[in-house]
């Protein structure tokens, strides 16, 4: 067995008790990790503390460090530890992948939103445009929008193509006046059935200020 | 910086992934860990695993130990409930009461001879405690008085150099000769237990 530097041995010993400074202290520490003869210096003068506390200690077999770190190695390779991290890759790729298209899932043709049994001031309510920013598709003379893009949505320029689609978010203005007339019919169907139709909020501002 | 504080050093390196750190927790209190567990299986061989199988769980749920508990309370803990989830396994009963962390270390009992506890094994331990006990006995007045104001009484080097008159880096020194000499009588019969199968 070779001996140990005594110096290192009082910088363990310092160490032991708390009272090595800080610089020392990383040394003496980047030192142990390579250092198996002065880890079992430690555990013998730590056995020896116990006994002089008068704390109860049972001798442990000498090979039982070696056997722990050897159960945790094998904890870390176990494919069995490693499955609840794929498990939540996976989980955040479907989550990547739902926010990514939840806009194309959502965008709703209008001609199969309004139900055709539906009476027509409620049909005509119903028929007004989805939350998504959609221009009015029955005034866009394109194909209706597929939930999701395919390769022949994507011409190329220079075989003949029409060119890249037009932007969903890209307001038309036909469709705008379009989508504005048939609002204004929309509000306009309760006064036929007998009700008063909302005031606009410069109407409800005016009154507001009056009293 | 004090034993417990040492112990918080050797955690937030283990949770930092040094697992030498934790080599280093396992060699300190695995002989207490190990007396805590030989009092639920009485039974070498099979208290040696149970120890181990308490490090293990540790080390998996080291990253829940928070800095305002001490680390020897938190592992005793765990090594009391896998003693337990052991003897439940094993179709054994599990002692109802607990035994708290103070009564498990100044137990009157803990050294005594056990039913199940080899004669051998109780003789090396008491060899143990002896050597270490005559040793301390045998020591110049100022090692013995050093080690044990430090380990008995649990001072802090500064408040040993104002008792001792004397400098810290001679405390520093006296406590390291004493241990010093301490290991070189107890040395053999650590050796002699590690060539035994």
């Amino acid at each position: 067995m070779t001996a140990i530097d005594p110096k290192l041995l009082e910088q363990l010993s310092t160490w032991m008790d708390g009272e090595l400074p800080a610089d020392e202290a990383r040394f003496l520490q980047r030192r142990l990790r390579n250092d198996t003869p002065l880890r079992e210096q430690w555990e013998r003068w730590q056995i020896a503390s116990a006994c002089l506390r008068g704390q109860p200690v049972q001798r442990m077999d000498a090979d039982l460090p070696a056997r722990i770190a050897a159960g945790i190695a094998g904890a870390a390779n176990d494919p069995a530890s490693r499955r609840p991290r794929l498990a939540w890759l996976a989980y955040a790729a479907a989550m990547v992948l739902a926010v990514a298209l939840l806009p194309r899932m959502m965008a709703v043709d209008p001609d199969r939103a309004a139900p055709s049994n539906a009476p027509p001031a409620l049909a005509s309510a119903t028929a007004r445009p989805p939350v998504s920013p959609t221009p009015d598709v029955a005034a866009d003379p394109g194909p209706p929008m597929s939930p999701l893009p395919s390769v022949r949505d994507f011409p190329l320029l220079g075989s003949g193509g029409t060119g890249w689609p037009r932007s969903p978010l890209r307001v038309d203005p036909d469709a705008r006046d379009a989508f504005l007339v048939r609002g204004e019919a929309a509000w306009l169907a309760p006064v036929v059935a007998g009700r008063e139709p909302p005031p606009s909020s410069g109407e409800a501002g005016r009154e507001a200020g009056n009293e | 910086m004090g034993d417990d504080q040492l112990d918080l050093e050797l955690v937030k390196r283990v949770q930092a992934g040094d697992n030498t750190a934790f080599d280093l927790l396992v060699r300190k209190y695995q002989h207490r860990v190990g007396a805590l567990v030989y009092r639920f299986v009485p039974d070498h061989a099979e208290s040696q695993d149970v120890a181990q199988e308490a490090f293990i769980r540790a080390y998996r749920a080291i990253g829940n130990f928070r800095a305002d508990a001490q680390f020897y309370t938190w592992l005793y803990r765990i090594a009391v409930n896998t003693a337990k989830n052991h003897l439940v396994a094993m179709k054994r009963r599990p002692p109802t009461a607990d035994i708290a962390v103070e009564d498990a270390e100044h137990h009157a009992g803990a050294g005594r001879l056990h039913d199940h506890d080899t004669p051998e094994h109780h003789l090396l331990r008491q060899e143990i405690e002896q050597t270490v006990s005559a040793t301390v006995a045998g020591l110049p007045d100022e090692l013995r008085q050093a080690i044990t104001l430090r380990e008995v009484d649990g001072r802090s080097y500064e408040e040993i150099a104002q008792m001792m008159q004397c400098p810290i880096g001679t405390v520093r020194s006296r406590i390291f000769r004493a241990r010093e000499a301490i290991d070189r009588q107890l040395r053999p019969l650590m050796d002699n237990e590690r060539v035994r199968p």
